[in-house]
């Protein structure tokens, strides 16, 4: 874990993960980018109204036996709504994604795979597409962008950045994503699990549930 | 952090009445309970999307906020739907129910039969050699295919809800379970539904309402008769097998003590000759012009305690019938026990060439005979054309009845049999509702 002093308020903004380049001042909810030793202020994020997942930044799980803390979270905004990206901290030093859109629930991991941008541009509802041996046809695509941030996260989650999200299935709950942005492609690879599966804990209160 | 807030209030664009949201934040459309306007809630600025004009109002059964538990989840009914086919002549109405932590589920009710559904999060299903599709070990087969478009609307819905908007669907059924495709463009959505008794679904949400009436089948609707079926046919199977092997093994337990053969000749006399009393040595002859008539076994002894004993005829005749009157008769308490039996052979030439039919052998078996000491008295009647023949009686003890063993067999595959039967014209309704139906011939 390291510290930075937050270059606002100057409180003292922890980082659970090394991997993490961008953080939100939790005094002064200002967004920190860390370059090297120094420390970038991007301005101040305001939570979004209505904003009601049964997640947070604290809240505990358990995947294939090891157990994370969510650390992070992007709010992506879509034509049709609303997802959330937490950025799940694993005590063992892996970090992964759990994406959260009306109810259903999936746990993704960054993979090493290449491909043309091209071919990633032009794929289209429906179809086939194969990486890193398994089959996988593509379930939507979405145009979005970064609506809000909090914590900590391993890339600049500066509001209004664009990006085209690929989401992918397969047999047996498989998921896959493709995250392309001006700057890369970026593939995931997980499950869709359901809410029970990952043994949730320090959730969020909903009142009147 | 603090606690999320899911209830929030707004007036409506349209008619300014009050409109309630229960999942703020995360419903996109909610239905104005007055002016029947579709309002887009993605965020404060609420826009009228689309006017739903309802010839008439259909209220749901469930009212909107209602919850229940469901698989030890507690859901609140947020939205209703009432959808058809695209001629509109079936309609079918839906519940969306809702729980922050969990997300949505659907409850479904057509004709009167309701289904608990689960959206899957899967594109596509490979058909297999049979043209079924699989799914968690199931194998599902077509029985639907068609179109569905949103009739009626109240609540919220976590997706635009839009007008006219007509999606193609896909049924296919592995009773409880059906697996239904809806087809919008390019964008296919995948759901599981289970089939749910009427009555849970009133004690779970505490309805006060008469329930629909249920009509017919459901494609989805499980078979009483089809579970027998499926749990007793393995072990009628082993019944059959095992009730064989006993019969097998108490025939070869049961010694053969006893096999006799008794041979006689029968002569009928011509008429007035009636030889005096005794004259041959033999018995007497009575009403009937007749020698040998009637003959007795000696004495024998049946040493198993209610055994079958075998009791078989002989006659050598062509083109006539033998019968026979038995009496078996216990020597020490003179009780009987009578046995008919009767033997007919008849043959010949016709166009098709030789021809036979009968036997000159019949056996029969008086079963449960308890040991003891007996005798057999047979009193022969034959043809009046037959004038002379040779004939013989057989006795055979240690015989366990094949009767028995088929009393037992019918028993044990009764109620498979029932099962099977009802199963099969349960299946043959519910498939008359399809086009796909496995008992059609294909001409229709």
């Amino acid at each position: 874990m390291v510290s930075i002093p937050c270059p606002s308020c100057g409180a003292q903004v922890k980082l659970q993960s090394n991997l993490s380049v961008f953080a939100v001042c939790s005094y002064c909810q200002s967004s920190l980018v860390r370059n090297d030793l120094d420390i970038e202020s991007l301005g101040k994020m305001s939570l979004p109204l209505n904003d009601v997942s049964p997640l947070q930044l604290g809240t505990e799980g358990v995947y294939q036996g090891k157990h994370f803390t969510l650390i992070g979270r992007v709010k992506k905004k879509w034509s049709d709504g609303y997802w959330n990206e937490w950025y799940a901290w694993f005590d063992s030093g892996e970090a992964g994604w759990i994406a959260e859109a009306q109810g259903f629930y999936s746990i993704c991991f960054e993979v090493a795979h290449e491909d043309s941008i091209l071919k990633i541009t032009n794929l289209r509802p429906g179809q086939l597409y194969s990486f890193l041996e398994i089959d996988f046809y593509v379930a939507d695509i979405k145009k979005n962008h970064i609506e809000f941030a909090e914590g900590e996260l391993p890339y600049v989650g500066r509001a209004g950045v664009d990006s085209v999200s690929i989401d992918l299935n397969a047999d047996v709950n498989q998921f896959a994503c493709i995250d392309q942005s001006e700057a890369k492609t970026v593939f995931y690879r997980g499950f869709y699990l359901t809410f029970p599966e990952f043994k949730f804990q320090r959730l969020r209160e909903i009142e009147g549930w | 952090m603090a606690a999320g807030k899911l209830l929030s209030n707004f007036q409506c664009p349209n008619c300014g009445s009050a409109v309630s949201l229960r999942a703020t934040g995360i419903s996109l459309s909610v239905s104005c309970k007055n002016c029947r306007s579709i309002i887009g809630v993605e965020n404060e600025n609420y826009k009228i999307l689309s006017q739903f004009e309802a010839s008439k109002t259909v209220t749901p059964l469930i009212p909107i906020g209602t919850r229940g538990e469901i698989e030890s989840i507690l859901f609140e009914v947020i939205g209703f739907l009432e959808r058809t086919d695209h001629l509109g002549y079936h309609p079918w109405r839906e519940y969306l129910l809702f729980n922050p932590y969990h997300g949505f589920r659907w409850l479904v009710e057509a004709k009167g039969h309701w289904s608990y559904v689960t959206m899957i999060k899967k594109t596509v299903f490979q058909k297999n050699s049979s043209g079924e599709i699989d799914y968690q070990g199931r194998s599902y087969s077509l029985f639907d295919e068609g179109s569905a478009k949103v009739r009626y609307v109240w609540g919220e819905f976590y997706w635009r809800i839009k007008r006219n908007q007509e999606l193609v669907t896909k049924d296919y059924v592995s009773p409880p379970y059906m697996l239904s495709l809806e087809q919008e463009n390019s964008e296919i959505v995948w759901s599981q539904a289970i089939y749910q008794k009427a009555e849970f679904i009133q004690k779970t949400f505490n309805i006060q309402q008469v329930m629909p009436y249920s009509i017919g089948i459901a494609p989805h609707q499980p078979c009483f008769w089809g579970t027998v079926w499926d749990e007793v046919k393995w072990v009628s199977l082993c019944f059959l097998i095992v009730l064989t092997l006993i019969h097998c093994f108490l025939n070869s337990l049961n010694t053969q003590s006893l096999s006799h053969t008794q041979s006689a000749t029968y002569i009928a006399l011509p008429k007035g000759a009636v030889p005096s009393k005794g004259a041959f040595g033999i018995q007497p002859i009575r009403e009937k012009d007749v020698l040998n008539s009637e003959i007795e076994t000696p004495t024998f002894e049946l040493k198993n305690n209610f055994t079958g004993l075998e009791v078989g005829l002989w006659a050598d005749i062509s083109n006539a019938w033998v019968a026979s009157t038995f009496e078996l008769v216990n020597c020490d308490t003179d009780e009987t026990i009578p046995l008919e039996s009767e033997v007919a052979n008849y043959n010949g030439y016709d166009s098709d060439g030789y021809w036979s039919e009968g036997s000159n052998r019949v056996s029969n078996t008086i079963s449960s005979v308890p040991k003891g000491r007996y005798f057999l008295r047979a009193d022969i009647d034959a043809d009046p054309a037959l004038k002379k023949f040779d004939y013989q009686i057989m006795i055979k003890d240690g015989i366990i009845p094949l009767f028995n063993l088929i009393l037992a067999l019918f028993l044990v595959l009764c109620i498979p049999i029932f099962a099977y039967w009802r199963k099969w014209s349960f299946e043959v309704e519910r498939w008359s509702e399809s086009d796909y139906s496995p008992f059609s011939t294909g001409e229709d």
